[in-house]
């Protein structure tokens, strides 16, 4: 399996709409990479341009080497699996996963050896006589993926594959690709929307917003070293808590409580003293002792742990996940504290304000390290 | 790049399991389409008050209707590997070739024969031209039905011949498959260690 490099990759709409900024990547031979961000972020078209059906406006494509910026997708080697499927209803699994190969004329033989491979990687084997309308959402996933695995591309590309399955679905397909990967040891890009999906599957993520790359990591890298406010709320479910505040004599002060600093914290903010900050403490990483008094507003016990939801002050929200089954009404007041080691600071984050007079977040707050 | 398998007899039987005999579906269409092109010349024969102009051309519609229908079940039969109407396929193939010497030559004797006796006929003389198509289409149509029987047939007998064998063990796909694939690995090894070399 080849390496992928995307280097300065623009994608400019004819209407001069930017939606992709800039966007460098170096894909290692077998990798996992999954792009992730909101609905517009620019993730999708970063992966069509990569497999050839949106048009790079700036930048290149190295796919094992080679120079794919122009070259038109029968020409990348690349295959993809969309959401929809995209699978011929007309046709027979079978007929469907030997398609491409029976275009490319390849001997009946081969074809056949190869779709019967991939029936058995994706346990399709006795769906092959069938058409795609008896099967379910998730074997019908299968066929598009078995579609992709016939043809041995150099790269995978999945365009949010799971989004169309339920929830149970998703989760046993999301295993099923996890195996797959390590099957075919192949080099993949995976586009999704869902944190969870990210977090589970990808070597490194790519967190997007706004067209531009957030931050690249490793999935722990993400949750733990948020780059900024924008991975930091993004990744992990509840997103973190933010409290707006200043740095004062080794203290974070906010209107609703103040933190004191530990000694790596104060050399990490001894800059910043006086200065506006953001300090994000993740939901697990609230404690149940402390010296914030927070009201719960709602307690949903979810089996192995609780998520408190409640306010500092009358006005903050704050949700704070314990590992305990908790039975707290609404209206109750507890204290609660922040764990030092898993508190994050963040700079302010930078706005402007447009024409309708809203402001709009052009930099996400660095994180503070 | 291309690849040029061997052809392995437990694969190429195997393929059938999973596709549709389309050869012989298809011939049973070409039969279907031949006879379609021998009554469109057939009924611009006809003319008010010529040979054809008689009581012999309704049945010939309506055995055209019937053989339409039932060249179409033909292909979709052996489409399947489906070789029960196997005889009744070769009978209706047999009787296109028949029908030559029914409407076409008749018609040639009518209204040829007459003025090559210099007896009087008023009528329209069938032409060289469209008896030849006639018999063309009619010809080809038959042969392509009866082709698409006997291969149906004979696919269908090797596939259930394949399905038993599959049954009773005597046949593996998934070993056949892991044999390719060993043979495949060491050969690329093999071309490997020659181009290392």
């Amino acid at each position: 399996m080849p390496d992928v490099k995307i280097e300065h990759l623009d994608k400019v709409y004819d209407g001069g709409v930017q939606a992709v900024y800039d966007f460098n990547l170096d894909i290692k031979d077998g990798e996992f990479i999954v792009l992730v961000g909101p609905s517009g972020c620019g993730k999708s078209t970063t992966l069509r341009m990569v497999a050839g059906l949106e048009d790079i406006t700036g930048g290149k494509l190295l796919i094992d080497g080679k120079d794919c910026t122009r070259l038109p997708p029968k020409d990348r080697d690349i295959a993809m699996v969309f959401q929809n499927y995209a699978l011929y209803g007309h046709m027979t699994i079978y007929e469907n996963m030997a398609f491409s190969l029976t275009l490319r004329k390849e001997d009946k033989q081969l074809i056949h050896r190869k779709v019967m491979a991939a029936a058995e990687i994706l346990d399709l084997k006795s769906q092959l006589n069938k058409k795609p309308k008896q099967l379910s959402g998730g074997q019908r996933q299968r066929v598009a993926m078995g579609r992709a695995i016939v043809r041995n591309p150099k790269v995978f590309l999945f365009d949010e594959p799971l989004s169309n399955l339920d929830a149970k679905l998703r989760g046993s397909m999301r295993r099923e690709i996890m195996l797959l990967h390590k099957k075919l040891n192949a080099t993949m890009m995976y586009v999704t929307h869902d944190q969870t999906e990210a977090l589970t599957l990808a070597d490194r993520i790519v967190c997007m917003s706004m067209g531009h790359v957030q931050q690249i990591g490793k999935p722990i890298e993400l949750y733990e070293h948020p780059a900024n406010t924008f991975v930091a709320t993004f990744i992990g479910l509840p997103p973190m808590n933010m409290f707006e505040g200043k740095i004062e004599n080794g203290k974070f002060v906010c209107d609703l409580f103040e933190y004191p600093l530990n000694d790596e914290q104060k050399s990490a903010l001894a800059e910043y003293e006086g200065q506006p900050v953001i300090m994000g403490c993740r939901p697990e990483n609230v404690t149940r002792s402390g010296n914030v008094k927070l009201t719960v507003t709602n307690n949903e016990n979810l089996g192995m742990n609780s998520l408190i939801h409640g306010k500092i002050g009358g006005v903050k929200i704050v949700v704070a996940k314990f590992a305990e089954w908790c039975s707290f009404k609404e209206g109750d007041e507890i204290q609660i504290g922040f764990d030092e080691k898993m508190t994050h600071f963040f700079e302010m984050p930078k706005t402007t304000v447009n024409e309708k007079g809203e402001q709009t977040v052009t930099e996400y707050g660095k994180a503070i390290r | 790049m291309k690849r040029k398998a061997t052809v392995n007899p437990v694969i190429r039987d195997d393929i059938q399991r999973y596709t549709k005999n389309k050869l012989a579906s298809s011939l049973a269409l070409l039969g279907l389409i031949c006879c379609c092109a021998y009554f469109i010349v057939l009924y611009s024969q006809v003319k008010n008050n010529n040979y054809y102009y008689k009581w012999p051309i309704a049945l010939d519609v309506i055995y055209n209707l019937i053989f339409l229908l039932f060249a179409f079940l033909f292909s979709e039969q052996v489409k399947n590997y489906d070789r029960k109407l196997f005889w009744l396929q070769t009978f209706f193939g047999a009787m296109q070739i028949v029908r030559i010497f029914w409407l076409p030559l008749a018609g040639v004797t009518e209204t040829l024969y007459p003025v090559l006796a210099g007896i009087a006929y008023n009528g329209r003389v069938l032409g060289s031209g469209a008896f030849i198509s006639m018999v063309v289409f009619l010809a080809a149509s038959g042969a392509f039905i009866i082709a698409s029987g006997i291969i149906g047939y004979i696919r269908s007998k090797s596939l259930d011949v394949f399905n038993k064998k599959l049954e009773s063990g005597e046949v593996s796909v998934e070993e056949t498959l892991k044999e390719l694939d060993a043979a495949d690995e060491s050969a690329a090894a093999v071309t490997k260690e020659a181009t290392n070399a």
